[in-house]
């Protein structure tokens, strides 16, 4: 079999296919800690690209809660235990992927979820990780803790999806490493359904196919960030085309934040597949928790996030999280103190946000003026 | 949150804090297991999570698939597959008369074990084959033994099929034919057979309590059949498979087999132009479905045949209960066949 670098995993791993990295890779970077799990960036994907019949089920983004939630059920414990505990050495993954340790000809180590799996999209939703003693109070740290997880389609760098078509239906595009589904080439062998370890690849039983997220392609071709990451109130998304090949630039947001910093980690790396949605681990749950999840570097993550405040460069970067419909290919912080932005360009060159980084401040008198009214503090 | 989710999640957690879950499979803890938080070790042990629907068929339908009032037993067995000349070969009931007299021939049947993915283990062994023409139309009875008829539909559940293959040239290999030798496929599907005898499967057969608020374009409200109701295009626009012009999201299907062409692993083609016919009847654990077409056709795809020449025909087939689909099936090699004069 064919190896590949995998820089999430710190070594080269066996993957079917040789294959040159596309030109630039769709990423996306979720911040945990910012997640209310309003479910608009669910709503926003389902309304557009999956009202159809038979898409009952189907939720390309899905907001699920950690430790206990998960869609379909139960799908990172069933992977995460075929695919054993990770073990690392540093930042080198000690044990297979899900391409490695197979027999020749075997498709990817998966499962694929049953009917039931799929039948409540927010099972334990807003669950924390324990029940809390009869009288106990908090006072401090909480010893419970939950989190929101954001998902959707990671358009990984080593699909597992792609590995496991074997009718080759499924691609990795060219010119942005969205990985697509040929809905005219698809025979619902649901092969993809059992490789995917995140589960984002769904059978639709009216159009007999399996069908995935598009990672919102119309709009990334024309510079727009997706609709999930549009409709983000919370603004805890930044969507963009990552550099591929060659260094990671200082000045693109994503390159920045990902490979530069490291602030944001792929979910599960030890799959091997490379996912390209990165999430700033949440500052609040156990470590041994999130190095399964995250890998490696997820304290370093959290001392850095915990220092936002200090470092400007990495600030600005974060400022830029939903401040424009289009992707940011550039930024910089521009400005002096008490008045600096956060400035991102197009990859056109044109400006495209400039974010502050405190907020004006408007006090209004209790009487306005004008009207001879007293304001009133309500909404 | 019911019960069987909150012990899913217990699961959950205790694999991903590296807790071993008292299961003998559970995974080595990871090191620092030991400094879990006080949290997660409040819970309880987990306890087995039932499965709460067997991997069954979902759709038990009585009106499909009932007993034909007589069935055909094929009677007189060949060493080779001899196609008799029949009068006037009308019909693809597996229970015409003609199917009584023709020589048959038991098929091995192997599992597919040369392209990914693999079929482990073989459930079905043997494959009984007939072939009759009329000088115009060929017809070919498979008969095989399967103790439930399955056309379904949906994520893990899958429906019988057979296929039956010819060479294009005479080295054409059977295992989905090359480049140089390509190959025409015939398929039939337990699903598009119910598709005919049943109707189109739809959301609210597959899950009888589910309950979408709103079907955009689409009227009337409430629960509409997609195969009925959808009219407007509007209506059809995230059936992107249909629109696709992909052959297995048709709605309204006419025929329960379909064409393709192949020149090797993973080129499964449909073919445009179809000239295929046939039915399958399932009866007392035995399905047997025939296929008809033309011996010529004007079609570059298919294999030309004639009265009085040899070809070779090869099998496939699945047991959708058992969760076969694509390359996780049983096939022949060519077998022989002889057309009558």
């Amino acid at each position: 079999m064919p190896t590949r670098d995998n820089w999430q995993i710190g070594r080269k791993m066996d993957y079917p296919y040789e294959g040159t990295p596309p030109k630039k890779q769709v990423a996306y970077i979720f911040d945990t800690n910012k997640c209310i799990a309003c479910q608009t960036c669910t709503v926003a994907c389902k309304t557009c690209w999956t009202s159809g019949k038979g898409q009952e089920h189907i939720f390309w983004n899905n907001v699920e809660s950690k430790p206990y939630g998960g869609y379909p059920l139960k799908w990172d414990v069933t992977i995460a235990k075929k695919a054993g505990v990770a073990t690392w050495q540093g930042a080198r993954l000690g044990n297979q992927t899900i391409f490695e340790g197979l027999q020749p000809n075997e498709p990817p180590r998966g499962f694929r979820p049953d009917v039931q799996d799929y039948a409540s999209p927010n099972m334990g939703e807003d669950d924390s990780a324990g029940q809390v003693d009869k009288g106990a109070a908090y006072s401090g740290m909480h010893p419970n803790w939950m989190f929101y997880l954001a998902r959707i389609c990671n358009h990984c760098d080593n699909p597992a999806c792609l590995a496991a078509c074997p009718r080759k239906a499924v691609y990795k595009r060219e010119d942005d490493g969205i990985v697509l589904i040929d809905q005219e080439r698809c025979r619902g062998y649901q092969e993809c359904v059992k490789a995917c370890p995140y589960k984002k690849s769904f059978y639709n039983a009216i159009s007999r196919t399996s069908e995935k997220c598009i990672g919102c392609y119309p709009r990334v071709e024309q510079g727009l960030v997706s609709l999930c990451t549009e409709g983000c109130i919370g603004k805890i998304r930044l969507h963009g085309l990552r550099t591929s090949e060659g260094a990671p630039r200082e000045d693109h947001p994503i390159d920045y934040i990902v490979r530069i910093r490291k602030l944001a980690l792929p979910l599960f790396p030890q799959f091997g597949t490379g996912p390209n949605v990165f999430y700033i681990p949440p500052i609040h749950v156990p470590d041994v928790y999130l190095d399964q999840m995250f890998g490696p570097g997820v304290e370093e993550a959290r001392k850095m996030y915990r220092n936002l405040k200090t470092d400007k460069k990495l600030l600005g970067a974060l400022l830029l999280f939903g401040a424009s419909d289009r992707m940011i290919d550039k930024f910089a912080v521009e400005g002096k103190d008490g008045a600096e932005f956060a400035v991102g360009w197009d990859d056109k060159g044109q400006e495209v946000c400039r974010v502050p980084f405190t907020e004006a401040v408007s006090i209004r008198n209790h009487l306005d003026e004008k009207r001879q009214a007293y304001r009133q503090n309500t909404p | 949150m019911n019960t069987m989710c909150k012990l899913t999640g217990v699961a959950t957690a205790a694999l991903l804090l590296g807790i071993a879950c008292g299961k003998k499979d559970a995974p080595t803890p990871a090191k620092g297991a030991e400094a879990a938080p006080a949290g997660p070790a409040l819970i309880p042990a987990p306890q087995p999570v039932p499965d709460p629907e067997p991997a069954s068929p979902t759709v038990p339908s009585a009106a499909w698939q009932a007993a034909p009032a007589q069935t055909v037993e094929p009677a007189t067995k060949a060493d080779k597959l001899k196609a008799p000349k029949v009068a006037k070969l009308d019909s693809e009931d597996p229970n015409a008369a003609w199917w009584k007299d023709a020589p048959y021939i038991d098929v091995t049947m192997q599992p597919q074990q040369m392209a990914m993915p693999f079929l482990d283990k073989a459930t079905v062994t043997s494959l009984r084959a007939q072939v009759v023409h009329d000088g115009e139309k060929l017809g070919v009875r498979v008969q095989w033994e399967d103790a439930t008829p399955d056309g379904n539909v949906d994520t893990s559940r899958f429906a019988d099929a057979v296929a039956i293959e010819f060479p294009l040239k005479g080295d054409a290999p059977a295992t989905m034919g090359s480049k140089e030798s390509p190959v025409q496929i015939v398929q039939w599907k337990g699903l598009w057979q119910k598709d005919i005898d049943v109707g189109f499967q739809d959301v609210q057969d597959l899950h009888p309590n589910v309950w979408n608020d709103v079907y955009w374009f689409v009227e009337p409200g409430g629960q509409p059949r997609v195969a009925k109701d959808f009219k407007k295009p509007e209506a059809l626009q995230w059936l992107v498979a249909l629109s696709a012009g992909n052959p297995v999201a048709i709605l309204q299907r006419t025929t329960p087999v379909a064409e393709y062409a192949a020149i090797g692993w993973g080129t499964l083609t449909h073919q445009h132009h179809s000239a295929s016919t046939g039915r399958g009847l399932w009866h007392a654990g035995k399905w047997a479905v025939v296929f008809t077409r033309p011996l010529k056709t004007d079609d570059s795809q298919d294999a030309q045949l004639a009265a009085g020449q040899p070809t070779k025909i090869a099998f496939a087939v699945w047991d959708g209960g058992k969760g076969q689909i694509g390359g996780r099936k049983h096939w022949s090699g060519w077998n022989d066949v002889d057309l009558a004069p």
